[in-house]
């Protein structure tokens, strides 16, 4: 009968759309595993950022190495190596990252309105309760150069 | 032989939706800007994602199951309200306090754009025109009928220049130029393509298109927008330009066209919900409101998520090209327009799909009968990416930014040192109200479209075959918005 073909036909169609989302679903997370940053970068070894590397999550020979593991953000020249750090920490828990620079910058963590001043050839560490949810940016404030983007997850 | 034509349909239609899909199924965003305020929505998770994409086509089938025979929103039935408040909130003295509150608004926003700070989030005036009244005036039109058009500054000024001329000249001054009704809604069209380009491609001084056009240059837009207003106004009548070739007064009519409130002559009234839209796509253009309306939100939501990476190799190519550096403008301005012409691609192959159905409609004509079920979808989109975006400005829209309107430190109201509390509601909140947004929205377009069906064709079997073709766009759109969304937000 007519009308049940094309109720087939329009099953079909619902089938093969729900299945290319989720091939492009999975396929997305497969893609994002080799992104220059990944999103567990926070629980790599911190290490100074390697000078001219293309990726700031290669981890770096261990320096004198911190006491806790956290995320470093190295600028030079006014620019985040490794391009925007991605960040991701669970709500109720503390954002723990450093930001080391080669000039004077100032660190600003929008949404929780944090500044940070940091002298050139020093760092500065942000350690704040996570306790809005969403997606943040910390920038250079003067330059507008975003240098972080961080997830604070429920 | 038409079967077999809907089975060619159908493949293309799969295929379209396939590569559609697969074009916007990039990774995550690396590179992302703050706004207005200093928070993005994460994006929904994979499982969530999947669950509505699921009920989002269970909803689908049962409500095709369930169709009705007659259909129910094409007949009028506006009653006026007989209550003595209903008629006095749209009589004189109200229209009277409507008109100015617009006027003041309209002035402020100018005043505190050119005197007020230059930093977009401290200033009255952008978070005013971007958000509080280009998404608020959506949700006062949705619910409580055309409302702007008591409100439109540019309405208001007009006619009262209009009432000083016929007070001096002793009759009203007619407009020079009859409106070319087959123009239809095509210049606000054109208006609101470059009113999302403004808002969500132009950098202006700021050198961020996040960040947008400083205040100033809101300012200035909003002074150049209200002389081509008032000229359209002058040559073509106040009212004929208010609904045909002004941005906003289009737009909020369209969302105005779902609400239960109508005025006729005068007189407030109440209709079903839903049942005024059916008379509203008649007028040429009104398919491309919905289009760019779709088309624009999804280019604002996949420019960080689905399309960051083709955005950014883009970017990349200028500076290889030998750009000193990338055209951002110029790379947004060719992804808003890819965006719209996608959804509009999209759109012309599902109503193609449905003109193979039935050999007595053309495939035009078919565009505007259907145009208004979209409506609803377009609405749960803006919903959807918008909502909680508006929800905290709307805090410092009222707290800080009325207080302090030109960010100089005063504090007329007490308020300038609250602001929005960003720890409510939380994420699971906002992917819930975006979710539910989006099957809402596509249950209304469901029930709007198979309406118009039954109405158009005259065989039930014909409207329900041709319903197969609305169904699989509009479960295309809805699980699209959905799948942006899990990608990233804004």
């Amino acid at each position: 009968m007519e009308s049940t073909t094309s109720r087939v036909a329009l099953v079909l169609v619902a089938l093969a759309a729900s299945a290319v989302l989720f091939v492009a679903l999975s396929g997305e997370d497969d893609g994002n595993g080799g992104a220059v940053s990944s999103r567990t970068e926070q629980s790599a070894p911190a290490g100074s950022g390697p000078k001219g590397g293309d990726g700031a999550v290669k981890p770096a020979k261990p320096q004198p190495k911190p006491e806790p593991e956290i995320a470093e953000i190295v600028i030079e020249a006014g620019q985040p190596v490794g391009g925007v750090a991605e960040l991701e920490f669970k709500a109720g828990e503390t954002m723990a990252f450093k930001v080391s620079s080669d000039s004077a910058e100032e660190v600003h963590l929008h949404g929780y309105d944090i500044s940070r001043q940091v002298a050139a050839g020093d760092s500065t560490t942000f350690e704040v309760p996570a306790t809005i949810e969403g997606v943040f940016e910390a920038e250079l404030e003067q330059a507008v150069i975003p240098i972080a983007e961080i997830s604070i997850v429920p | 032989m038409s079967l077999r034509n809907a089975r060619v349909e159908a493949a293309a239609a799969a295929a379209l939706f396939t590569g559609a899909v697969t074009a916007l199924a990039f990774p995550d965003p690396s590179w992302a800007h703050a706004g207005l305020i200093g928070r993005r929505d994460l994006p929904i998770p994979d499982l969530l994602f999947a669950g509505a994409a699921a009920v989002i086509l269970i909803i689908s089938f049962v409500a095709l199951s369930m169709g009705r025979k007659e259909p129910k929103l094409e007949q009028d039935r506006w009653q006026p309200l007989t209550s003595s408040f209903g008629q006095a909130i749209v009589g004189p003295a109200a229209n009277l306090i409507a008109a100015l509150v617009g006027v003041f608004l309209l002035v402020l926003v100018v005043w505190t754009g050119f005197e007020g700070t230059s930093a977009p989030d401290r200033n009255f005036t952008p978070p005013f025109v971007l958000s509080t009244f280009w998404l608020g005036m959506v949700g006062l039109s949705v619910v409580f009928g055309d409302v702007f058009r008591a409100f439109s500054p540019w309405r208001a000024i007009a006619r009262a220049f209009a009432g000083v001329v016929a007070a001096v000249a002793g009759r009203r001054p007619a407009a020079p130029f009859s409106y070319p009704e087959r123009l239809g809604r095509w210049p606000a069209a054109v208006g609101l393509v470059a009113f999302l380009w403004f808002e969500l491609v132009y950098e202006g001084q700021s050198g961020n298109a996040a960040t947008g056009a400083l205040p100033e240059t809101i300012a200035t837009a909003t002074l150049v927008y209200t002389a081509i207003t008032l000229a359209g106004m002058g040559l073509f009548g106040i009212d004929k330009w208010h609904r045909r070739g002004e941005i906003f007064g289009a737009y909020y009519e369209m969302f105005a066209s779902l609400s239960p409130f109508e005025i006729r002559e005068g007189k407030l009234g109440r209709r079903p919900w839903l049942s005024g839209s059916t008379r509203w796509g008649v007028v040429p253009g009104s398919l491309a409101l919905v289009v760019i309306l779709i088309g624009g939100t999804s280019f604002d939501g996949a420019q960080e998520g689905a399309l960051a990476d083709p955005i950014g190799w883009l970017n990349d190519g200028w500076v290889d090209l030998g750009f000193e550096k990338p055209l951002f403008e110029l790379t947004g301005t060719i992804f808003l327009g890819l965006t719209i012409a996608l959804i509009a691609l999209i759109f012309s192959t599902a109503i193609r799909g449905i003109a193979s159905t039935s050999a007595d409609h053309s495939s035009r004509e078919l565009g505007a009968k259907f145009a208004h079920a979209f409506i609803p979808i377009g609405l749960a989109y803006l919903v959807a990416h918008y909502f909680s975006q508006f929800f905290y400005l709307i805090q410092a829209q009222f707290t800080y930014l009325l207080s302090d309107p030109f960010g100089d430190g005063s504090n007329i109201l007490g308020t300038a040192d609250a602001g929005p509390d960003y720890t409510f509601p939380g994420a699971a909140a906002i992917w819930s109200v975006m979710v539910v947004a989006l099957a809402v929205g596509h249950v209304a377009a469901l029930v709007i479209g198979h309406d118009r069906a039954l109405k158009l064709f005259s065989d039930p079997r014909v409207a329900s075959r041709s319903q197969y073709w609305m169904l699989a766009l509009m479960v295309l759109f809805t699980i699209l918005g959905v799948f942006l969304l899990s990608q990233s937000n804004e």
